[in-house]
């Protein structure tokens, strides 16, 4: 269920004529919100499920390379926002969707390195920290709006034996 | 007690975090040199390294991995590609040490280095 959220998003997000104002490779980042959601109210395996989907959804509509920088973006981004939903109670929404969206390009860019056989993809990063900061603020604001609503969603869904 | 939005910790470490990101944006755009050599590298290994001061004419490189890259005017850009997401396409031109392009799909990366070592006078 949550894994179409997922798809949906990024899929919308898609529809966003975006890159006449982000860098390259820059991107808002929707379907971490459903990544997220998992992480704060499932666990860290509906969490890593979520992304799994979202990587191999990636692979199959633009090919392995996709596939292998959205798995490592999207697990090392879910390692993160799990331990902070977990461990820290006082970090607050914005801040966790920041730090998410920020080792979502890290992992990105790690996977690039390694594929290319090159440290240059790390000359991205400057301005994907930049944007990282202003989506991973927007996606922790988005979440904790929609939060309330999604777990009454849950709670139905999983009352009905659909979860 | 219920997770909030934001914290004053939060976000003090929010506006550190972007202040010096951004610091560190502009003085790299800002100190950033125009660099002597591009060197194109495919799979980790280095495939062609160009001097850019020496480039007059538009210069165009096909390699056989579907990847166009060309050169004019000391810059040096990836003209096409075949990948799908276009990222390096998208980076667009390159010219100053340390800039870098990338198309992973592609496993092809252009850096700009400095002057070569050999051929770098200075003089005082």
């Amino acid at each position: 269920m949550l894994s179409a959220v997922a798809l949906t998003l990024s899929f919308l997000e898609g529809l966003i004529p975006v890159s006449a104002f982000m860098p390259p490779g820059a991107k808002a980042g929707f379907s971490n919100i459903a990544t997220m959601f998992a992480a704060s109210s499932m666990g860290f395996v509906p969490a890593s499920a979520v992304t799994l989907i979202k990587a191999l959804f990636a692979g199959v509509t633009r090919g392995p390379t996709a596939f292998v920088m959205s798995f490592a973006g999207g697990m090392l981004s879910t390692v993160v926002m799990y331990f902070l939903f977990r461990f820290s109670k006082n970090t607050g929404y914005m801040l966790i969707g920041i730090a998410s969206a920020l080792s979502h390009n890290f992992g990105q860019l790690a996977a690039a390195c390694v594929m290319t056989g090159n440290a240059a993809a790390l000359g991205y990063a400057p301005v994907l920290i930049i944007s990282g900061i202003v989506t991973g603020a927007v996606t922790g604001s988005v979440l904790r709006a929609a939060v309330p609503a999604l777990l009454k969603l849950e709670k139905t869904l999983v009352g009905k034996g659909e979860g | 007690m219920k997770r909030k939005l934001i914290t004053k910790k939060d976000a003090v470490i929010i506006a550190v975090i972007t202040v010096v990101s951004a610091a560190l944006l502009l003085a790299g755009k800002t100190f950033a040199v125009r660099g002597e050599r591009a060197v194109i590298s495919v799979d980790g290994k280095v495939y062609k390294e160009i001097s850019l001061s020496s480039v007059s004419k538009k210069t165009q490189f096909s390699l056989d991995n579907g990847v166009v890259i060309t050169a004019e005017n000391g810059k040096i850009y990836f003209s096409q590609s075949d990948c799908r997401d276009k990222i390096c396409v998208k980076t667009g031109e390159i010219s100053k040490t340390g800039e870098a392009a990338v198309c992973a799909p592609n496993k092809t990366v252009i850096e700009i280095k400095g002057a070569d070592r050999a051929d770098s006078i200075i003089t005082y």
